[in-house]
């Protein structure tokens, strides 16, 4: 028993002197304090509107407009959102002297999406709508991709082939297109925006009392990501 | 016979006393080592401090993200010891450099004994040259990482400062892809600088 005591208490001060030795070691602290607020990519379209959006008697005359180029069915592809054919090509504008049809457009509460509706229209009737965007978030952004019926195109792409040929049925005859021009590959800064313009035509094989829903998306994307951005 | 008795017994008794007189008069000195220890001081302050971060269109001119470093904290001799860093609109991929001049102003040598990140109620060790990624909603997915390093070793001798020496010391701290917009994301690093030889 004795034995015993005798040897814990020479470790019990060996433990005592041990945490003595890691009190003394004499140290300072310096700190560094973080805060990282993020910032918002946010981009509205702010202003939409057509080149004839007084409906007759009162509006304008009627324009009408003829691709110089038609695709083939080899160039359409299904995307889900119906058949796309982009091909280079231009149009021929012709201006008529009745006024029969006429489009309205507009946007979206949340400021995302622009619709535009044409009524009364028929083959040949070309309209062109005008579209606004701004930066209203606080990082730059640019305009990657226009998605044109589930058809991603890019500034190249379109720069070769701006004329996009929709053909809901998918029998290679197409009855709307759009010319697209470009938005892409120039960098909005906050506060600043584009504007555009692009011209819809009602094709031939377009059936009477029909609705074609054209749908084109704008990516914007926080510049130091966008594929158009040079370090 | 009594008389004879009483004879021996005086002359050792004289001799008794004759030998204490010669131990009386033995002559001695004394020297003595009298000892003052001064201890020093382990003392460390962050002296300078700056970002990498630029202006990101100097022809605009366009800011994009900002960095600001304030003087959060000293200590009850004035020594900075605490910094606060702001990064304002910040976006995935955005990496800036915090750049802390550590000054050794007390008189021992100092090493760095440990870097720590502290978040969300956690400790991390951080490691030099190592990133460490920092997970704020526990998904899976970090918002932000880090990486500490020494920028400038003042001394050439690593992780010690001497007194009156200095090195720099480098946090880069970099937005992931995950990072959400219009979010905040907080955390410290905590530095610990001890005295040299108990640094292993």
């Amino acid at each position: 028993m004795n034995a015993k005591k005798l040897t814990v208490i020479p470790i019990f001060i060996l433990l005592v002197s041990s945490i003595a030795v890691v009190y003394a070691m004499w140290s300072e602290t310096l700190r560094i304090n973080v805060t990282v607020n993020t910032g918002e990519v946010n981009v509205e379209i702010v202003d939409a509107y057509t080149s004839d959006e007084t409906p007759p008697p009162w509006g304008k005359k009627d324009k009408n407009a003829t691709p110089t180029a038609w695709p083939s069915c080899t160039d359409f592809e299904y995307t889900g959102e119906g058949w796309v054919a982009v091909i280079d090509g231009d149009l021929e504008m012709k201006n008529l002297d009745k006024d029969v049809a006429w489009a309205e457009a507009w946007i979206s509460n949340d400021k995302h999406t622009a619709y535009v509706k044409i009524h009364n229209g028929y083959p040949g009737y070309e309209v062109t709508l005008s579209l606004e965007i701004k930066n209203v978030g606080t990082i730059p952004v640019f305009i990657d991709y226009y998605i044109v019926n589930g058809t991603t195109l890019t500034e190249e792409e379109i720069e070769e082939n701006n004329i996009v040929f929709l053909d809901a049925d998918g029998d290679c005859e197409p009855e709307v297109l759009i010319q697209l021009y470009d938005f892409l590959g120039e960098q909005i800064d906050p506060g600043q925006g584009r504007e555009s313009s692009w011209r819809i035509v009602v094709l031939q094989p377009a059936e009477e009392n029909s609705e074609y829903v054209i749908s084109v998306r704008l990516v914007a994307v926080q510049w130091n990501e966008s594929i158009y951005y040079m370090e | 016979m009594y008389i004879g008795k009483s004879i021996i017994g005086v002359f050792i008794a004289l001799v008794m006393l004759a030998s204490i007189g010669i131990a009386y008069a033995m002559w001695s000195e004394t020297l003595r080592i009298n000892v003052t220890v001064n201890t020093g001081e382990v003392d460390v302050e962050w002296s300078k401090y700056w970002s990498n971060d630029t202006t990101e269109k100097p022809e605009v001119p366009l800011d994009v993200t900002t960095v600001k470093i304030v003087e959060e904290r000293y200590d009850e001799e004035g020594d900075l010891i605490k910094l606060g860093v702001t990064i304002e609109n910040a976006y995935p991929c955005y990496k800036v450099g915090i750049y802390g001049m550590v000054d050794n102003i007390g008189t021992i040598p100092v090493k760095l004994l440990s870097a720590t990140l502290i978040y969300d109620g956690k400790k991390i060790p951080l490691e030099l040259c190592k990133w460490v990624d920092l997970d704020f909603d526990g998904d899976g997915e970090p918002e932000l990482n880090v990486h500490l390093g020494l920028s400038e070793d003042g001394g050439k001798d690593g992780i010690q400062i001497d007194p009156k020496g200095y090195d720099t010391y480098e946090l880069v701290i970099h937005v992931k892809q995950n990072a959400k917009e219009l979010a905040t994301y907080k955390f410290e690093v905590e530095f610990v600088f001890a005295q040299w030889n108990e640094v292993p």
